[in-house]
């Protein structure tokens, strides 16, 4: 099989992550969603209930492609406003990371990142930006992740293949 | 009670602009400002609820975040950043949608005591602009406001 770059070869590779051939490229590099058919995944080697502060977490997105960085905030409690009712309400303990992301990277996995073995623990689940980057409408310098632990707590336990 | 009238009020306001900004969707204008930004009212008190709509009348699809605005105040002949969402710790989810021509998007929030009184604006943030297109805070403002005490 030959090998292509593209950015519709995300699909078809249950049990894997899709691994963007540029890593921590500039976010505006288009590069960064390219994924090779043929190496273009991570296994995943099982999940860790959450992050502890100064862990290097992964995330890929449609976005910003795959990004890292340093967790910054653990456990924070963010209030937020309904968009529909208007009504506050309270995300529990929640965790920062202070990487690059964007505009539809949500639901995206947050992941430990072994490189010797292309394997990724999961970790948790992006679900929001930080403050956009200067000049930016679309890339934040950060991301919340929502941790396993707390997902589970959540929704019940699930399986991670 | 009081919070479910006002709520109520808010999502009609938001319900009339949505439908007005319907009405006009096949009205292009100038191609270097591809959405119209609309507020609920030119003149608010402090405390007030502003609602803010932005029409793409681009012609093209445009993808667009669902939260983040930028609210400035007008000292002397330059625009100063009074608030702003998304922040650390006020973040807007990070998802996309598609914003056909025609069709809005809207931000809701209420002014702050250190927001200030004067002349503002507010930037709708979140906006992508058709290619080649140079985007500056003009390109998603709204007119100018007045927010009294």
């Amino acid at each position: 099989m030959r090998s292509s770059l593209s950015t519709n070869n995300l699909d078809g590779h249950f049990g894997y992550l899709a691994k963007p051939t540029l890593f921590d490229a500039s976010y505006t590099d288009p590069g960064r969603l390219l994924v090779d058919n043929i190496s273009g995944t991570m296994s995943i080697s099982g999940t860790f209930p959450y992050p502890y502060q100064g862990d290097e977490v992964h995330h890929v997105g449609r976005t910003s492609g795959w990004q890292s960085g340093s967790v910054t905030a653990l456990c924070s409690d963010l209030q937020r406003v309904d968009d529909e009712t208007g009504l506050p309400y309270i995300l529990w303990c929640q965790s920062f990371v202070t990487a690059v992301s964007g505009r539809g990277d949500s639901g995206g996995p947050a992941f430990f990142y072994r490189s010797d073995l292309n394997a990724a623990t999961i970790v948790g689940k992006l679900f929001a930006g930080g403050a956009l980057l200067p000049g930016q409408n679309t890339f934040f310098d950060g991301f919340w992740m929502s941790a396993v632990e707390n997902i589970q707590a959540d929704n019940g336990s699930f399986a991670v293949h | 009670m009081v919070s479910t009238v006002t709520t109520s009020r808010s999502a009609a306001i938001i319900a009339a602009l949505l439908l007005a900004a319907a009405c006009g969707a096949d009205r292009i204008t100038d191609p270097s400002h591809p959405y119209v930004v609309e507020t609920d009212a030119r003149t608010y008190r402090s405390g007030d609820t502003v609602t803010v709509v932005a029409r793409n009348v681009s012609g093209v699809t445009l993808e667009v975040g669902t939260c983040g605005y930028r609210l400035q105040r007008r000292e002397g002949t330059s625009w100063q950043v009074t608030h702003e969402v998304p922040s650390m710790m006020e973040p807007c989810d990070a998802v996309a949608m598609r914003l056909p021509p025609g069709g809005s998007t809207g931000r809701r929030f209420q002014l702050r005591p250190d927001d200030g009184i004067g002349v503002s604006r507010v930037v709708v943030l979140g906006l992508d602009t058709p290619t080649g297109i140079t985007a500056t805070d003009d390109t998603f403002a709204s007119d100018t406001i007045v927010v009294t005490p």
